[in-house]
């Protein structure tokens, strides 16, 4: 389940499944999708219920943060050693900022 | 763990699932550390994803057949499956996908994850070798 909460200027998506995975990327990918429509291009993703992320869950992100665009931005809030893991071996920890809680994730996006 | 664990279970996404939470149970029972854990789980499903989705590619009937292990200096997980064997040309360059790439990860990221991979098909079986190292001391 994911729970998508616009709050100003910015986009909250909490994803509540314990795993982000290529069975629930087709879903996933569509809840995503519609949520972004016509929504503000900063982005606050809470991962806190995640405990497992693969490639394919990781890539659905990376589609996200390319149409945010240039003037985009993302933050990813309370990010399990599992999927920390991940982001940081594909290296993309360097594109995600990875933040420990909302608030921080918040003020992170807002610049 | 010496005499090794099995499990199989048919070639979906879905059954990927119970695959990973066969081998987290079975390596917590291990006392293996969560930071080698986590990096087979990981290396597991993608090995397993690949499986499914390239390997199998929807035909039905078709199973994956996971074993756990230890050997000296770590653990050995091997998964078997009759699909459609992985390209020798992909597995002899594992090519590092871009930071925008959406996909083509999974191999990159099982060698990244363990210590050695060795992966042999013949007689229509595919069987993929998984090791990774562990400090001495430090699993069951």
């Amino acid at each position: 389940m994911t729970d998508v909460t616009i709050n100003d200027d910015i986009v909250e998506i909490r994803i509540s499944d314990e795993r982000v995975d290529a069975a629930a990327a087709p879903d996933l990918k569509r809840t995503l999708d519609q949520a972004m429509i016509d929504a503000p291009k900063k982005v606050v993703l809470d991962l806190g219920t995640v405990q497992f992320m693969d490639s394919t869950g990781l890539g659905l992100f990376v589609s996200l943060l390319k149409k945010l665009g240039p003037d985009g931005a993302i933050a990813v809030a309370r990010v399990h050693p599992a999927v920390a893991r991940l982001f940081e071996l594909t290296r993309l920890d360097t594109l995600f900022r990875l933040v420990p809680d909302v608030a921080a994730a918040r003020a992170l996006v807002r610049g | 763990m010496a005499d090794g664990h099995g499990f199989s279970c048919a070639a979906t996404l879905d059954a990927v699932r119970l695959l990973a939470g066969f081998l987290q149970t079975t390596l917590q029972k291990a006392d293996v550390p969560e930071a080698a854990r986590i990096d087979l789980e990981l290396a597991v499903v993608e090995a397993a994803n690949n499986i499914v989705l390239h390997g199998v590619d929807g035909r039905s009937g078709m199973t994956i057949a996971l074993s756990v292990r230890n050997v000296p200096g770590g653990i050995e997980v091997a998964l078997e499956d009759a699909g459609t064997a992985i390209p020798s040309h992909l597995l002899d360059v594992v090519a590092q996908a871009g930071p925008e790439a959406e996909c083509g990860r999974g191999l990159g990221l099982i060698a990244a994850c363990t210590d050695r991979v060795n992966y042999t098909s013949s007689g229509g079986r595919n069987r993929l070798v998984l090791f990774k190292a562990l400090q001495p001391g430090t699993a069951a």
